[in-house]
């Protein structure tokens, strides 16, 4: 799969991105009562 | 000389040209409509649009479009996501005058013939069918249709085969009238030629098309209810996609979200989920995650491919891995090499010139400037 980065350009600074920021998104995103699954499993 | 310069047509058209110091132009044409924009019933339109372009115009066969670039040693491609539809083209400069008036004809004046749709109908079913015959890449778009059910995001940009098969000409008309944007179309250059050589050749070309506006854009709006979903297929391994909704791109934290994509498990062998199930206990050929944003929402999610046998402890890996970067930050040590790598990553992204050029168009559309990387980076 081709990741074309670009195609995402960024509102702040890398620089700018604290531990901080990280670890709200992963409580905010990581949450696993909101989590959805799918998957595909052979057929016996 | 600017490196960058935008010009903007009477009509709204705008015509992005990124002066490069280089033999070869890239250009592209994106137009700001996609399957997200298609009704109910005519699922696959946009994508059959983009199909049918290269068919007939008003003054050209199938053929002459086909061989107008390719008899220079050009290349002219097309595709369409679920948020727009892009033409693109490369080819030695002294040919850019005839890419743009090709990118005009089979965008304002194809014809669509009947007998070339029915046969496209059939080009598109085979393209469905090979499709299915890639778990590893049904299995992404089908995890979208169930986090998007029911919006215009949650169903394949292929459509279904059974509103393929009755989409009339009418129906290719009404969605471009209704979705085409003369505001919403930009054409960017990455070449050497002036401002005043693009302004000419744009005005000339461009210029006369008629203004078209559209209606409203369907807006979602971040809601999660975490479901599992199982289905079983007719293959070897097992395929396993976890994941949310989240912001789209004007949310100002998607630049951390971004990064901590990349941690986890981004481009390379050396992510967090690589290095802690891969590599570990030799458990997913395939472990990555992907973060995607659309104008309004987006989503992340982490896709494993594995042995059946292995799947729950694959997964149980991955929560586990989840639940590390919720319960503690990261060291700053660990935080400034996951920049570094990232900015590097992306460095080596703008060497792909074609790409960059049709970013760069999607910027004008959905920002209405272009952030240099030097822009990201300083």
């Amino acid at each position: 799969m081709e990741r074309w980065y670009h195609c995402n350009r960024f509102s702040i600074k890398i620089d700018a991105v604290s531990s901080e920021h990280i670890l709200e998104l992963a409580n905010l995103f990581f949450d696993e009562t909101k989590l959805t699954s799918l998957s595909f499993i052979p057929e016996k | 000389m600017k490196e960058y310069n935008l010009i903007r047509l009477d009509n709204g058209i705008r015509i992005l040209l990124h002066y490069q110091n280089s033999p070869i132009t890239h250009t592209c044409l994106v137009v700001n409509a996609g399957s997200r924009d298609e009704k109910v019933g005519k699922y696959g339109v946009a994508h059959f649009i983009e199909h049918l372009l290269f068919k007939r115009t008003e003054r050209r066969s199938t053929n002459q479009i086909l061989r107008r670039l390719e008899q220079v040693g050009g290349d002219l491609n097309a595709y369409t996501t679920k948020e727009y539809t892009c033409i693109h083209a490369s080819f030695l400069n002294p040919y850019l005058e005839r890419a743009m008036d090709l990118f005009e004809d089979v965008l304002f004046h194809s014809t669509f013939p009947q007998n070339e749709m029915e046969k496209e109908k059939g080009v598109i079913l085979d393209e469905m069918a090979s499709y299915l015959d890639s778990p590893e890449e049904s299995i992404m778009d089908d995890f979208e249709d169930l986090l998007f059910k029911g919006t215009g995001l949650g169903h394949n940009i292929l459509g279904t085969e059974k509103d393929l098969l009755g989409l009339q000409r009418s129906d290719i008309e009404d969605f471009m009238k209704g979705n085409y944007d003369t505001e919403e179309i930009v054409i960017a250059i990455a070449g050497n030629y002036t401002l005043a050589q693009v302004e000419r050749m744009a005005n000339r070309i461009f210029g006369r098309i008629a203004p078209n506006k559209r209606g409203n854009k369907e807006r979602l709006t971040l809601e999660n209810e975490g479901q599992h979903v199982v289905v079983k297929k007719p293959i070897n391994q097992a395929h396993y996609i976890l994941g949310i909704k989240t912001f789209g791109i004007y949310d100002e934290r998607k630049t951390a979200m971004l990064l901590l994509n990349n941690m986890l498990g981004g481009f390379g062998m050396s992510s967090i989920l690589n290095l802690g199930i891969r590599e570990k206990y030799g458990i997913a050929y395939t472990i990555e995650s992907n973060f995607t944003m659309y104008s309004d929402i987006g989503h992340f999610n982490i896709y494993l491919g594995t042995d059946e046998e292995k799947l729950k402890k694959a997964v149980s890996l991955v929560y586990k891995e989840l639940s590390k970067l919720r319960d503690k930050p990261i060291s700053e040590y660990h935080l400034k090499l996951a920049k570094q790598k990232f900015k590097g990553q992306i460095a080596l992204a703008e060497e792909g010139r074609m790409s960059m050029i049709i970013a760069e168009a999607k910027n004008i559309i959905d920002y209405g400037e272009v952030v240099s990387l030097q822009q990201v980076f300083d």
